[in-house]
């Protein structure tokens, strides 16, 4: 019991099975905070995202095989932090302007516009470096260039220069939308089955048509909005 | 519980309740460093920016790692390397010999369709790792390659042979509308009316567009914005 004890509180010495708990309820919690910080956290919307982001692995992995280190504290940092990072998402959704900091324009009606760009800190080398990336290799392409607050920049390039669309050429709509997953894993998904008004016996004979006899044969099937089911096996 | 100066400064051993004080505390310089922080860095344009954008979120939070690390000596460390990404970023805007020593330069790994041997042993860029490059920007064959650059970034951005790129409005002689950027117009059921004005119009402009659709009162819209070829977009709100 005093063993366990000293994991937790830390101690000079630790047995190798303590750094191991250590680690496991770490990563543990880790997982637990990145959860409850919810998927902005994981695509680093804004600065502090991404500065928790940083900070929150580090302590966490040095907290792990300090063995002086008290895991309490922490446990208790890693959902502290969190915490604080949770409150700054949520006033940034009340008031923007004071969390996060708005979008600025590089290139605005294809016209670069050197004072943002000069204040901003980003050459030239830099600008052109980040539109080829987006495979807009001529400024006279791009009608607006936007540095977003997280530093990537977001390319509009113009109309007359993306490929065609439906509209363009006239073309009738098309009904688009998400397709829908009819079997996973050998598994039939019958609450989607049902949402469409379809039944087993209406997969079992498309599955037919493409050579499968039963649906657990298949490893993914989904419905397209074109009518058309995808089959693999 | 321990005093301010343990909390704040370099002590052998703090309690779990000192720690959560730190925290809190780290918390509101997290609050200036983010809202400080160099646009740049989070585009890793360069290495500098990548050592700054991977360094300062630790750095920030080290006061959390150990009791003796005091937070004296993480905010003059923070602020140092504040003032000399500053100073780098200033100099390499204004020098292009001093950009290309600290920042690096592009470098070309794809020329005509010709694959440049010596520039992708000077970049040391194994050929396994161009061809996952060119596959996640669409062009997963080299023939279809007119030009590879390997930017600062590490990326590799490629201009595709005009064979192999998509029609263009251009190559069809349409001349389509310039949509630009959209304009918010309403935010949450908030009308921005400085937006509104710099278009040359007024609520009851919007107003009227809106009860078209059938849209009777703007604090039903969640958000409503205008291109440049005049075409409103609106989203209600659902309730979900």
């Amino acid at each position: 019991m005093g063993e366990l004890q000293a994991v937790f509180n830390g101690a000079k010495e630790l047995p190798l099975w303590g750094f191991a708990l250590r680690a496991a309820l770490l990563y543990i919690a880790l997982i637990i905070g990145i959860r409850w910080m919810g998927h902005r956290e994981v695509s680093i919307l804004a600065g502090h995202n991404y500065l928790v982001a940083a900070g929150i692995m580090s302590l966490a992995a040095v907290r792990m095989v300090n063995a002086e280190a008290s895991l309490t504290a922490a446990l208790l940092i890693v959902f502290a932090y969190s915490g604080v990072n949770v409150l700054y998402s949520y006033l940034d959704i009340k008031w923007p302007k004071a969390i996060d900091r708005g979008p600025v324009v590089l290139i605005e009606n294809g016209q670069i516009n050197k004072k943002n760009i000069l204040d901003t800190h980003v050459t030239i080398d830099n600008l052109l470096g980040q539109l080829r990336l987006k495979a807009a290799h001529n400024l006279s392409e791009v009608a607006y260039a936007v540095l977003e607050p997280t530093g990537k920049i977001s390319v509009i390039k113009k109309t007359a220069t993306l490929p065609v669309t439906r509209q363009q050429m006239n073309l009738p709509a098309k009904y688009v939308a998400l397709p829908v997953l009819l079997v996973r894993d050998g598994q039939v998904d019958e609450e989607n089955l049902n949402m469409l008004g379809l039944d087993l016996s209406w997969l079992k004979s498309k599955l037919a048509e493409k050579g499968f006899r039963q649906p657990e044969e298949v490893f993914v099937a989904a419905l397209q909005a074109d009518g058309a089911i995808y089959v693999s096996a | 519980m321990e005093d301010l100066a343990s909390i704040f400064g370099s002590v052998e051993k703090l309690s779990s309740a000192g720690f959560l004080v730190r925290t809190l505390a780290v918390g509101v310089i997290l609050y200036f460093a983010s809202r400080f922080l160099p646009r740049r860095s989070g585009g890793q344009y360069a290495g500098y920016d990548f050592a700054f954008f991977w360094m300062m979120g630790g750095l920030v939070a080290s006061p959390l790692f150990d009791s003796k690390i005091s937070f004296a000596s993480v905010l003059t460390a923070v602020v140092t390397i504040y003032i000399l990404h500053y100073l780098i970023s200033y100099i390499i805007v204004k020098n292009r010999t001093m950009s290309r020593i600290i920042g690096g330069m592009a470098i070309p790994l794809v020329a005509g369709g010709k694959i440049l041997r010596q520039n992708m042993k000077k970049a040391l860029f194994p050929l396994e790792l161009l061809l996952s490059e060119i596959r996640q920007v669409d062009a997963p064959n080299l023939a279809e390659v007119e030009a590879a650059v390997l930017e600062t970034n590490g990326h590799v951005s490629v201009l595709k042979k005009p064979n192999f790129q998509p029609v263009s409005p251009r190559d069809l002689n349409i001349n389509p509308v310039e949509c630009g950027l959209p304009v918010l117009l309403i935010n949450e059921g908030r009308v921005i009316k400085e937006n509104l004005r710099k278009l040359g119009y007024n609520r009851e402009w919007l107003e009227g567009e809106l009860q078209k659709y059938g849209v009777l009162n703007v604090k039903d819209v969640y958000l409503a914005t205008l291109d440049g070829a005049g075409q409103l977009y609106y989203s209600v709100h659902t309730g979900a």
